[in-house]
């Protein structure tokens, strides 16, 4: 099944037409992003900004880039837009078989690895910055990344996408062990804000889903609501 | 019909037109403990027999009603291995139309997806027929429930109640002569209806049945023995009733 629908293609066939055409309209559509996902006693809060761009041109600035994999697991998405959507999609699937199949619904770690299986072996065709995380009944919460190329690992904290750069310094100052849920959430929001503040491929609202056993509590931060940082 | 040069290849047909490996499958599926099905207004029921389990065997690995995708459920009569290599093409099935269209499978979908699987069976070299009959209900996006029988020889067809497997017969007549629609009208009506018709061939007794009852956008719930016992003990009062007025009537 996946084989079928991940044959390698070339990213851009580009022709004598393109060199008229704004070069928006011939990029690839990428969710230069910013995407990070937090474990705490509980479950997982993930979050994401929300522009998906063509070049310069914001084809999408309220993209929801916070994917339901199963009913208690999320993929956060960076990369190509299309790949990444096309892999989400597959993993989803196998894990509906598996749970039909299995009479429970998946843990977080086959979903991962099953993300990781794809990413790695059509590594050369595919640009898909991922992070996975979800609660289930025999760990609890967990975020795995699994960033270009299709290596796999477990992290209490996971940033990727272009906004990640920027905060690699705060999250090692800020992050602390057992925080509870709100400020979990805070510390995503925080986070994410000073992100997309800096990251010109980042922006619009904040997007957050909180994941525990009693299942998905979405929220959406507008730009006006976000925290206010040092403007300069 | 039977030890003639003409049931030895599947393909091979016989002078009076008989394609006899799937006669001898639908034997099979006739010595099977026997499943019943019914479609109420909103709700789909599907009953099997439960065989008694030798003491030492753990009872839950016998699991003769299965969920398809999470809106099809389905039961069957005969070959359990046959049974179970046709259960999981039919649920990757499910998953691989929603994954290309994005959209559940409609049960008449994945029945003929089912069919069609069957009937290759009985078309080529080397290969025997499956030895089961398949009921699969359900219901389709828009709220419309479904149930299907299928056959050994690949041929289905669309029923409001009816059974296969052993005394298949005897049940279907109990469904003729009781079914109607205002029977099925409400959920316990439609259970009812189905664990009586069971029990017409089936010692009396909540541990000899399984049931399993699906609505609309809602997930498979199994029956759990208490309600079993009280709804066998409501058969059972109903049908002294029914007994009892006989005998004041003569």
């Amino acid at each position: 099944m996946a084989a079928a629908v991940l044959s390698s293609q070339s990213v851009n066939q580009a022709s004598h037409i393109d060199a008229l055409k704004p070069s928006w309209l011939s990029n690839e559509v990428l969710t230069g992003t910013s995407i990070m996902a937090v474990e705490f006693d509980g479950g997982v809060v993930v979050g994401a900004d929300s522009r998906t761009s063509m070049g310069t041109y914001v084809s999408n600035r309220v993209t929801d880039k916070l994917t339901r994999v199963t009913d208690r697991i999320y993929c956060c998405r960076s990369g190509s837009a299309a790949d990444t959507q096309a892999i989400a999609d597959i993993v989803a699937a196998q894990m509906e078989l598996l749970e039909v199949t299995m009479g429970e619904p998946p843990r977080v770690r086959v979903a991962a690895n099953t993300f990781k299986e794809i990413c790695y072996n059509y590594r050369d065709s595919l640009m898909a910055g991922i992070i996975v995380a979800g609660w289930d009944k025999a760990i609890g919460g967990q975020v795995y990344t699994i960033p270009l190329g299709g290596m796999i690992v477990r992290q209490p904290v996971a940033i990727g996408g272009s906004g990640s750069t920027y905060v690699w310094g705060h999250i090692d100052a800020t992050y602390k062990p057992n925080m509870n849920k709100q400020e979990t959430v805070d510390f995503v929001k925080n986070t994410l804000t000073l992100a997309l503040t800096r990251d010109g491929s980042s922006g619009g609202v904040v997007r957050v889903a909180v994941i525990t056993k009693d299942g998905v509590e979405r929220q959406t931060f507008l730009h006006n609501d976000l925290p206010q940082f040092y403007q300069g | 019909m039977s030890g003639s040069s003409y049931d030895r290849a599947i393909t091979v047909f016989s002078p009076d037109g008989h394609l006899f490996q799937v006669e001898y499958a639908q034997e099979a599926v006739k010595k099977g403990s026997t499943a019943v099905g019914v479609k109420g207004k909103d709700v789909v029921v599907l009953c099997v027999e439960k065989k008694s389990v030798p003491q030492l065997q753990e009872e839950r690995t016998v699991r003769k009603i299965c969920i398809l995708d999470d809106h099809v459920l389905m039961a069957f009569a005969g070959l359990t291995a046959d049974a179970r290599i046709l259960i999981n093409r039919a649920r990757t099935e499910c998953q691989s139309h929603k994954l290309t269209v994005e959209d559940p499978v409609r049960i008449e979908y994945i029945t003929r997806f089912i069919a069609t699987l069957k009937q290759r069976y009985t078309q080529s070299n080397g290969r025997r027929p499956f030895g089961t009959s398949c009921l699969i209900a359900g219901f389709d996006m828009d709220g419309t429930p479904h149930l299907y029988l299928t056959d050994p020889s690949g041929t289905y067809t669309e029923w409001m109640a009816n059974a296969t497997g052993r005394s298949a017969k005897t049940v279907r007549e109990f469904l003729e002569k009781h079914y109607s629609e205002e029977a099925v009208s409400t959920e316990e009506g439609s259970i009812k209806l189905v664990v009586r018709a069971l029990l017409e061939v089936v010692q009396s007794g909540a541990k000899n049945v399984e049931v399993a009852i699906m609505k609309h956008s809602e997930p498979m719930r199994m029956l759990d023995i208490s309600s079993l016992e009280k709804i066998v003990a409501e058969i059972e009062k109903e049908k002294e009733e029914e007994a009892e007025k006989k005998k004041q009537k003569k």
